[in-house]
């Protein structure tokens, strides 16, 4: 094999590398990705691992990938979106995947209807601003967790408080009329931020999170069958 | 210029190009397959491979094995002894040789629109991940030949189904398989045994090293450079002959004496 035959084959390959057209439910319409290469697949199920930290990092793998495979604002997808993309980097290795048709999957998904994807909360003491998070602000989360809890045991609260952080955008106290934007914080003082408000203030927020949580359930479920999002997903 | 000799093996249709090791490189790789670690064994055997073929050949396990097998021969012979029942057995190599030197059809898998084709693994021992031991049976893609593909080199590939690949790869060669029955044991190229077997029948006693080595060095005042030229055949030869005449002369003196 020489360097020009190899370079043949890589040029060969690449022009029928597959594009594909996602769709995304929070847009209501599809985006282009470069479909998943074998090194990028592999790189997927090297993370595989039991910890709470396995999934985390293979959401930051996963956001590597979609923003290397597209030229589209990544910051305008959300974590609803990121689960139909995954599917169809799946289907696109394999059309049939823990006996579901993937191709009927992605296709069932175009009639989810999604809930608010931005909301106002209303508490006695403040007046939340929440929305999904997107894929941005979702790694930015995610890798403060990766980096600073990596040797932490007591892992589940700190996961809670982030989960809560990602959420909300912006606080008005309501008795001074003080806005605190979250967005413009670093993570560590978002989280601090979200770790002073009384656990009640956050009930609701607590409920946006799962319904949001649920839809992306809803995502991966076809029929009587459901698919674990995870590095599981590309082992096939 | 090299003085070693350089031996033909023909291998699947094909003539390779070997030269002859000396008598140190034999008891280095002695040394080194003896261990368990098959990492090591598999190491030592591609050094030895690096090192004999005179040509860059790109070849697989099947063909790596082959040569090894052809060149364990040229070293110690075709036969190989085991030992079942109590009872000593000599087994030929060519028996092995000639079972696995046959061409096979290579597995092919079509995945959106490009077409691959394997065969054997070019490492002689398979890998824990399952990628790469799909990699390493990528034989051509498009009905480009590539072999000896690596990790950098799979970067620009599109994703594969790899565990229902391999699974189909090693179902497609399933037959392939040799089985010494005297000693039940099966070579595949699809685990261990190919290399574990070539560990075998290349083992040598390192004491039977170390004897010839004292002898020649002390008998015909051989040294490094020599041992470093003449192969392990030659200086066993060579030890055999000189032992040889001395038994002859003593045989003449007691004639003489008693004369």
């Amino acid at each position: 094999m020489n360097d020009r035959t190899f370079a043949d084959i890589i040029s060969d390959l690449k022009k029928s590398e597959e594009r594909l057209n996602v769709y995304i439910p929070s847009l209501s319409s599809e985006v282009e990705f470069k479909a998943l290469t074998l090194l990028q697949q592999k790189n997927i199920i090297d993370i595989l691992s039991n910890n709470l930290f396995g999934v985390i990092e293979f959401y930051s793998v996963i956001h590597n990938i979609i923003k290397s495979s597209t030229t589209h604002d990544i910051s305008t997808l959300n974590t609803i979106d990121r689960i139909n993309i995954i599917l169809a980097f799946v289907k696109n290795i394999s059309p049939v995947c823990n006996d579901i048709n993937m191709a009927e999957l992605l296709e069932k998904n175009k009639t989810i209807t999604l809930p608010e994807l931005k909301k106002t909360i209303t508490t006695d003491k403040f007046v939340l601003e929440i929305s999904t998070p997107n894929l941005t602000t979702d790694i930015k989360f995610n890798n403060y967790i990766v980096n600073n809890y990596k040797n932490e045991k007591a892992l589940l609260g700190k996961l809670l408080i982030n989960e809560v952080s990602k959420f909300v955008n912006k606080i008005t106290v309501s008795d001074t009329g003080q806005v605190i934007d979250l967005t413009e914080l670093s993570v560590k003082n978002a989280i601090l931020v979200i770790e002073a408000i009384d656990t009640k203030q956050l009930k609701e927020v607590f409920g946006y999170i799962t319904t949001i949580r649920d839809t992306e359930a809803l995502l991966v479920k076809y029929e009587d069958k459901r698919l674990e999002i995870g590095p599981e997903l590309f082992i096939m | 210029m090299s003085y070693n000799f350089v031996y033909n093996i023909d291998v699947l249709g094909k003539t390779y190009q070997a030269r002859e090791i000396s008598f140190i490189e034999y008891r280095n790789l002695v040394k080194n397959i003896s261990t368990s670690d098959v990492n090591t064994i598999s190491n030592a055997f591609e050094t030895l491979l690096d090192a004999i073929l005179l040509t860059d050949y790109k070849i697989n396990l099947q063909q790596k094995f082959l040569i090894l097998l052809k060149y364990r021969e040229l070293i110690l012979g075709k036969n190989i002894e085991f030992v079942a029942n109590n009872v000593k057995i000599s087994y030929s190599i060519d028996t092995i040789f000639d079972f696995f030197n046959v061409e096979v059809i290579p597995f092919e898998y079509e995945c959106n629109d490009n077409i691959y084709k394997f065969l054997f693994p070019t490492k002689l021992t398979p890998n824990t991940d399952v990628f790469l031991n799909v990699v390493y049976c990528i034989s051509s893609i498009n009905d480009y030949e590539v072999t000896n593909l690596t990790k950098k080199g799979i970067e620009n590939f599109p994703a594969l189904p790899v565990v229902d690949i391999y699974k189909r790869i090693t179902e497609h060669f399933a037959a392939f398989i040799y089985n010494i029955k005297h000693i039940d044991y099966t070579i595949s190229f699809f685990n261990t045994s190919a290399l574990l077997l070539l560990k075998a029948i290349f083992s040598y006693s390192l004491q039977n090293f170390y004897d010839i080595e004292y002898s020649l060095r002390r008998c015909l005042n051989f040294n490094a450079a020599d041992f470093n030229q003449y192969s392990y055949p030659e200086c066993n030869l060579m030890l055999k002959l000189y032992m040889k005449e001395m038994a002859d002369k003593e045989n003449s003196s007691k004639v003489e004496s008693s004369v």
